[in-house]
């Protein structure tokens, strides 16, 4: 049997390089293959092997420059364990407050620059890109740009760089903030408050008013994974993670170590990619783990702060509580653009953070293990290193948010490309494509991230019928020698 | 007169460097006004770098057969081919697969399958990871990981016209606001018996040289030009702006070693530290040429 290929490539507005194959029936034209190709590979795992632990904070944000603070940190959490440190308070604070601007560096990059332009004009326009939204709204545009400006002068003010940050080190903080710096950053934060609301609502809006056939993205019903504080409030640096069902049921929680008790990652027998799978659900759709601003949202039951808590509400009541619609996505992200400023003034306010006690305490890492675990802006992010006597990485494995999503990625996408793509027609047509990719857009894939880890090599998914039999799959092409 | 069309392409990269070009913030809208923004996939959504391009910045390491193809594409269609980040100028730190062969790798990919088998995936995985000007000719280079913002404008305002933009040649040493005493005179002792970690406190001695006080930091063979971000914040560099640009000073390692082993006892270094991983993070591929090296 033979069959044709359709290609978009390279799939626009993500971060990193990949491109999507459909493959058809020749005759009939029907679909058969749905492939998210990602076409870069950097082998981080392998590499760290021999290095030293305590460097590891600043070779992983490579990994991601888009969302680098999270690897940055989630390295260093990983190096307080492998040191046996529990941090002081005061440079806790500082690690969490720069990762607030990365929240808003990162999520108001993906809102504005790289979603919201397919809705202004439907994917009828030549180009959906961030153009459209300077044309149709410039004033949006510029407050936008000043927001995620916000988001990266408070990464640069408290990590020394805006993109791959380094204070963050085994034990703590290398130096805290400036007096003046911090005086500066916290007028700043107050001034972008109303600015940010008003633009969160006009994003807000803008997915209101787009046209229902263009919302009907995909509903899966996996799993969710997100992190949880004390209280069951929305918590970004540090807490418990917990995994859901998709009715909202808890099935799991862990910190550290334990996190291999719940996530496997297996190798299908016809498959060669590690594949990222909840190990206590049955079935192949149900064992996929989502994560990231809509599977967090439905793991804590608060966000604590007055607008973003609103903000909550309104979502619930538009939504629900346990929403398998991918579209809620855009709106939970919204809300933590919300979240992470306020939370910014928050920790700016607190008085902990500028009184003069330990920010860092020494640390030596010898032979041992360690773990850190962090919700980045696209999902949990986990980070594990083993060492030697001398501090030597002997095995590194780091499982990333758009690892735990692509499953769902090429999953949803095959479903769309099934219902949008017409049998019929020969050619398809550009506005198609454009909302086909849309469909990947709304995970925020970070490739880059993704494509770190030796088996992130390209990503196949295999699905399954209920009865086993196989519907789906994306296998490599292997040469027999 | 036509504007200047101006394109932003990657290959196997981290999108960093883009994310610093984005960082110019408010004036990539004057910036827009006098340049024709004609590729960028990252935020538009031109599908092709269209031919005869005025000027593309390229990031990223050749790492795959794909990205060769690509870097071959790119220097035929634009007429000056900047490279952008420590990843295109020097292979940067994922230069670092290089320390393994590229067999070991894949049979770590694939440890459950028979190794007879060959990956025909979507890309290939070339022998060793290159930068830019390893594989094609690079009109000018912007270092660093990532390079400043404003690097990107200074090449903007001045294309065509390259030699005229004046990048600091020194070393790091040259910026840094560190208090060097021992490191510029000569001297017969080593400035420090041991080596210290970093991470160890010693508040007394913060705003001494990091070699001064044992501490490896890689800024002596490392060129100037990022103001000392690093060391400002209390943590030693790491050699992302690559060696200086003076011929004979390619090796950064090799610099770092020899400016080193007078002050500090570098042979104990060996054992304990992981010395390749801290002299060549940002520029094993430079070392790696397998033109170069290969027969020697």
């Amino acid at each position: 049997m033979s069959s044709k290929k359709i290609v978009i490539d390279p799939v626009t507005r993500l971060e990193g390089n990949a491109k999507i194959t459909f493959e058809l029936d020749e005759s009939t034209n029907v679909l058969k293959k749905a492939e998210f190709q990602v076409l870069e590979f950097r082998a981080f795992e392998k590499f760290l092997e021999g290095r030293k632990a305590r460097e590891t904070p600043r070779i992983t944000p490579r990994i991601c420059g888009i969302c680098p603070v999270s690897h940055h940190l989630c390295s260093a959490k990983a190096t307080d364990m492998l040191a046996r440190v529990i941090i002081p308070e005061r440079g806790k604070l500082h690690r969490e407050l720069m990762h607030m601007g990365q929240f808003i560096h990162s999520h108001s990059l993906h809102v504005y620059f790289l979603a919201l332009p397919d809705f202004v004009d439907g994917f009828r326009a030549e180009s959906n890109d961030f153009r459209l939204l300077l044309n149709a709204n410039p004033n949006l545009l510029r407050n936008v740009i000043k927001i995620r400006a916000f988001g990266q002068n408070l990464i640069e003010a408290l990590g020394g760089k805006a993109i791959h940050p380094v204070t963050a080190i085994p034990g703590g903080i290398s130096v805290p903030l400036m007096q003046s710096t911090h005086h500066s950053l916290l007028n700043e934060a107050k001034k972008l408050l109303p600015i940010t609301e008003e633009s969160l609502n006009a994003a807000w809006g803008l997915l209101d008013s787009v046209p229902e056939d263009l919302k009907q993205y995909e509903t899966l019903n996996s799993h969710n994974m997100g992190m949880v504080g004390n209280d069951k409030e929305i918590a970004l640096y540090d807490g418990e993670t917990v995994i859901l069902d998709s009715e909202g049921k808890v099935k799991g929680n862990f910190r550290g170590a334990k996190y291999r008790k719940m996530i496997g990652e297996k190798y299908f027998d016809f498959s060669w990619t590690k594949f990222p799978y909840f190990t206590n659900a049955e079935g192949e759709e149900a064992s996929i783990i989502q994560v990231g601003p809509l599977a967090r949202q439905k793991c804590y039951e608060i966000i604590p702060t007055e607008i973003a808590g609103k903000m909550l509400a309104r979502f619930r009541e538009k939504f629900g509580r346990y929403t398998t619609e991918s579209y809620a996505t855009h709106y939970a992200r919204i809300m933590e653009i919300m979240y992470a400023l306020e939370k910014a003034i928050d920790i700016l306010e607190d008085p902990n953070l500028m009184k003069d006690t330990d920010y860092r305490i020494s640390s030596t890492i010898k032979e041992s293990s360690g773990v850190g675990i962090i919700e980045a802006p696209r999902g949990s992010l986990i980070h594990s290193f083993q060492t030697d006597h001398n501090g030597l990485i002997t095995k590194a494995n780091m499982i990333v948010s758009t690892t735990f999503n692509n499953p769902a990625i090429n999953l949803a996408l095959f479903k769309v490309a099934k219902n949008q793509l017409d049998p019929s027609q020969s050619i398809i047509p550009d506005a198609t494509l454009r909302q086909i990719e849309s469909t990947v857009r709304i995970f925020d894939p970070c490739l880059t991230c993704s494509s770190h880890s030796i088996t992130g090599r390209n990503f196949d998914v295999v699905i399954k019928n209920t009865e086993g039999g196989l519907i789906y799959s994306s296998l490599p092409a292997f040469k027999r020698k | 007169m036509a504007k200047v069309t101006v394109g932003y392409a990657a290959l196997t990269s981290c999108s960093g460097c883009e994310i610093a070009l984005l960082d110019v913030n408010e004036k990539i809208l004057d910036v827009l006004k006098n340049i024709d923004l004609v590729y960028g996939p990252l935020v538009m959504d031109a599908r092709e770098v269209p031919d005869d391009i005025d000027l593309l910045f390229v990031e990223g390491s050749v790492s795959t057969d794909h990205d060769l193809q690509q870097a071959k594409e790119y220097r035929k269609k634009a007429r000056y081919l900047v490279a952008v980040g420590a990843c295109a100028c020097f292979g940067g730190i994922p230069g670092m697969r290089n320390f393994f062969e590229r067999n070991e790798i894949l049979s770590e990919v694939y440890p459950l399958k028979d190794q007879s088998t060959e990956f025909l995936g979507p890309t290939q995985l070339s022998l060793k990871v290159q930068s830019l000007p390893m594989v094609v000719k690079t009109d000018f280079l912007v270092p660093g990981c990532p390079p400043l913002p404003e690097n990107f404008l200074t090449v903007i305002q001045n294309y065509p016209n390259f030699d005229r933009i004046k990048l600091p040649t020194k070393t790091l040493c040259a910026e840094c606001d560190l208090n060097k005493n021992k490191l510029l005179s000569p001297i017969r002792e080593f400035t420090s018996l041991k080596i210290k970690n970093p991470y160890h406190c010693n508040k007394e001695e913060e705003n001494l040289c990091f070699l001064e006080r044992g501490i490896l930091c890689m800024g002596v063979a490392t060129r100037a030009g990022c103001g000392g971000r690093c060391v400002k914040v209390s943590v030693p560099c790491r050699g992302c702006f690559g060696p200086p640009p003076q011929e004979g000073s390619e090796d950064q390692g090799a610099g770092v070693i020899s400016a080193i082993s007078s002050i500090l006892p570098t042979g104990r270094l060996l054992t304990k530290e992981d010395m390749l991983g801290l002299v060549y993070r940002y520029s094993l591929s430079v070392i790696t040429d397998l033109q170069k090296y290969s027969q020697e």
